[in-house]
């Protein structure tokens, strides 16, 4: 009987180290693949979270859990069954959930975290997480902003983007120039209409001259072209001449400016109506306003299908006082002006000048400001039968509640159903309050004064330009935070056809360059659908830069693009966007 | 505590050149005096242990295959009162002891297995009166008392393929120092005036030994396995006669 009693012990050992040796291995906590498994890319405003589940598979353990190795663009987010902090004692699973959601620092990268989770195991559950993020997408056909930069010498400046990856590039800098080119190269005007780009301005030519500069694509941007320079003036150009605004509307594009023969500055006008192919001067000294004296120019020029208006100022000869001026042709027709000395508001005294102009749904704008006395006045004047009849609309006897002094409307935009115009004003305390104005079948009011100032406003708001596309509008310019000192870009925005204001563009947000200085402004705006572009400058210091903000999305967020993250070639120091454009 | 390695080590040559200078007292230098070397199989033993992971994870070490190595020893030694021999010995064995990682210290999470080397030198003084003498033949016990130095690794090999394979844990090299004790019998058999043969079975009790607690490949080990090392050889030697 003994030697069974060891056979039976010798059995019982050899199954039990054969139970230790092969026994099925588990794992004591698992995490699962993510459902919905990672996508290789991840586009800014991702929504939908990943969710992995922990399994415990150690009975009556519960584990302490943290989470660990994911920033940025990838947060922990409360899902069902969330583990929270605690792996319950297992059995047991629960979940844990991710948002990848990248940022507009992340764009156009490639972002790697390891997300481990530590459950004092003796190793942690990781996975590695790997996406790239496409570069935003510019959803607009074109857009330019356009200016100067350096000092010794000075260079034209004109960046684009097209539709596609929101890359913006310079396409005219210090090595695309006009034959001749010498100096002070700018850009003072943009525009742009479906392909057709269009910039005017001026340079100083190796001969001593400064001629109006236009350039130009037809093609959305492939090739641009010198289409008006030294070799293309008035017949009676003297030695200085440029364009300070341009503006395009299907194959018409005009120019506007001034020149100067060898005593007198006229106003200029050039124009094409053949896609951009042939420019011609159709204002020039040939055809000046009444009174005359010697002293003209154009500052904004707007088109519809049938008529182009150009606005801006003269000095007449009686008294030499400087009226607002206004040309229009209708149809392709012959230019004429409709304002001049004869039609300034009933109270005008002096300085009149249109600084905008803009069309929609048949109303015919152009804003500026004009004196009486001592006292300046916005001054808004508006046709509404197709450029047949002129009145004013905004002048002293339509302002602000609290309008003081200083009035005067920078910006002007119409879409189909309404129009804005914006600029500034001093009020009764003495301070500079941004202000828009509004109307809808003809009839202005005023939306945004006072009443709304900008975050942390102190003084010397002001709105430099607008843009409204369908019921989107913006209005652009800066402000200060204090007596004036620090200036900050401000934007306006309205999504309900310019009645309720917001200010998405300030000091606030979105966050500055990290090397703002001291000072910014928003010289332009321009929208087109959900896109808006607004650009200026700031400074860093002693140097100046060339400054954009944009949004894509109908203004739900704005960032800055162009600042001295992108700057052209062999950029050293002042430079600005003066004005923009967008088809 | 004052007891420490240093102060045995001092103690030990203090009683050697005591001994050696009553010697030159009483005789000449080298009477009574032996030298000898020694070698043989040695086999490691040791106890299950636990691997300490965290306050939510211990893990049990079941030993299921210890090592059988050669162990090595070299000393010299003075006869007293014409039969108590004092030797003062150096030792060197090794071995490893080789098992199963339970997680939890459930038996279905043998995910590991596991292998802890151990390397030990050891000073003995060891003590061998001869019991009586019989042709030639004198059998003695042993008792020895010294100082044990242990270097001691421990690494585990991934056993289940599910598993990530960097969560088997490595644990560098530690010397550990203990106090050891010989226990033991051996025959001596004298095969001329000045040599002899030896045959000795020894038990040394080492004591517990650790590999370093220094994390790697950032796995988390809140205290490294602690194992009580115990070692049994059979010695066969020579011993010469220098006096």
């Amino acid at each position: 009987m003994k030697w069974i009693f060891y056979c039976y012990k010798f059995l019982f050992l050899f199954l039990f180290i054969f139970f230790v040796n092969s026994a099925m291995a588990g794992i004591p906590v698992t995490i699962s693949a993510p459902q919905p498994a990672l996508a290789s890319r991840y586009d800014m405003g991702n929504l939908v979270p990943n969710i992995f589940t922990v399994t415990n598979n150690v009975p009556q353990h519960s584990f302490p859990l943290t989470v660990s190795g994911i920033t940025g663009a990838i947060n922990r987010i409360a899902v069902n069954n969330d583990c929270g902090s605690v792996i319950p004692s297992g059995p047991s699973t629960c979940q844990i959930g991710i948002l990848i959601s990248p940022q507009r620092t992340d764009e156009d990268s490639t972002i790697s975290q390891h997300l481990a989770i530590d459950y004092q195991g003796r190793s942690l559950l990781s996975t590695t997480i790997s996406f790239t993020v496409p570069p935003l997408i510019f959803p607009a056909q074109i857009a330019i902003a356009v200016g100067n930069y350096n000092s010794a010498p000075q260079y034209p400046l004109l960046a684009q983007v097209v539709q596609g990856p929101l890359r913006w590039r310079y396409v005219v800098d210090n090595t695309f120039l006009p034959t001749g080119y010498s100096d002070n190269g700018v850009f003072l005007g943009a525009s742009c209409s479906e392909n057709i780009c269009t910039s005017g301005g001026s340079y100083l030519h190796s001969n001593g001259n400064t001629y109006p500069l236009l350039v130009q694509t037809t093609d959305n941007g492939n090739n641009w072209l010198f289409k008006m320079d030294s070799t293309i003036t008035p017949t009676d150009f003297g030695n200085q001449g440029g364009f300070n605004a341009t503006t395009c509307n299907h194959s018409k594009c005009v120019a506007g400016g001034e020149y100067s023969t060898s005593s007198l500055q006229y106003p200029l006008l050039a124009q094409t109506t053949d896609d951009g192919a042939n420019w011609s001067y159709v204002i020039d000294s040939s055809l000046t306003p009444i009174l005359y004296r010697n002293y003209g120019q154009f500052q904004s020029v707007s088109c519809s299908d049938s008529v182009c208006i150009a606005g801006g100022a003269y000095q007449i000869t009686n008294n030499k006082k400087i009226v607002g001026l206004l040309a229009e042709s209708i149809n392709n027709g012959a230019w004429t002006y409709v304002i001049d000395s004869h039609n300034q508001p009933i109270d005008y005294t002096s300085r009149g000048d249109f600084y905008s102009t803009s069309y929609g749904g048949g109303v015919y704008v152009a804003a500026g400001s004009y004196r009486v006395v001592l006292k300046g006045y916005p001054m808004l004047a508006q046709s509404t039968d197709a450029g047949a009849t002129w009145s004013y609309a905004i002048s002293s006897t339509n302002l602000p509640s609290d309008f003081s002094n200083n009035g005067q409307l920078n910006g002007a935009s119409c879409t189909n159903d309404f129009c804005i115009a914006v600029g500034c004003y001093t009020n009764t305390n003495q301070k500079i309050y941004p202000m828009i104005a509004r109307s809808q079948h003809g009839a202005w009011t005023y939306v945004l004064d006072s009443s709304l100032s900008p975050p942390n406003y102190q003084s010397n708001a002001h709105f430099n330009a607008s843009s409204c596309s369908n019921n989107f509008c913006i209005a652009a310019g800066n402000y200060s935070t204090d007596s004036g000192a620090h200036t900050f870009p401000l934007i306006a925005q309205s999504v309900d056809g310019g009645i309720t204001w917001s200010y998405p563009v300030s000091n606030i947000s979105p966050i500055l360059p990290a090397d703002y200085g001291a000072t910014a402004d928003l010289n332009s705006a321009n929208c087109t659908g959900i896109t808006c572009i607004a650009s200026g400058y700031y400074t860093s210091g002693a140097v100046r830069l060339p400054l954009l903000v944009m949004t894509i999305d109908g203004g739900q967020s704005w960032f800055y693009r162009i600042y001295s993250n992108n700057l052209p070639r062999n950029f050293q120091e002042l430079g600005l966007f003066r004005v923009s454009g967008m088809s | 505590m004052f007891f420490t390695k240093k102060n045995f080590v001092f103690l030990m040559l203090n009683c050697l050149v005591g001994s050696i200078f009553n010697s030159v007292l009483a005789s000449t230098l080298f009477d009574n005096t032996e030298f000898s070397i020694a070698a043989g199989p040695s086999r490691i033993q040791t106890n299950n242990s636990q691997l300490f992971i965290s306050p939510y994870e211990t893990d049990s070490l079941l030993v299921n295959h210890l090592t059988n190595s050669i162990s090595e020893k070299i000393g010299v030694g003075k006869k007293f009162l014409n039969r108590f021999l004092i030797e003062l010995n150096l030792y060197r064995d090794s071995g490893s002891i080789n098992g199963n990682v339970l997680q939890f210290q459930l038996p279905q999470f043998n995910n590991y297995t596991f292998q802890q080397t151990v390397h030990t030198t050891r000073f003995m003084a060891d003590l061998k009166p001869d019991l009586f003498l019989w042709k030639n033949i004198s059998p003695y016990p042993i008792l020895g008392l010294g100082m044990a130095w242990s270097d001691v690794n421990y690494n585990e090999t991934l056993t289940n393929n599910d598993m990530d394979a960097a969560s088997a844990i490595s644990l560098s090299s530690k010397r550990n120092s203990n106090f050891a004790y010989d226990l033991g019998f051996g025959l001596r058999v004298g095969l001329t005036q000045k040599m002899s043969a030896s045959l000795e079975y020894i038990y040394t009790h080492i004591g517990n030994v650790s590999a370093a607690n220094s994390l790697q490949n950032g796995l988390r080990v809140m205290s490294s396995p602690i194992f009580t090392i115990r070692n049994q050889s059979i010695l066969c030697g020579i011993i010469f006669k220098l006096g």
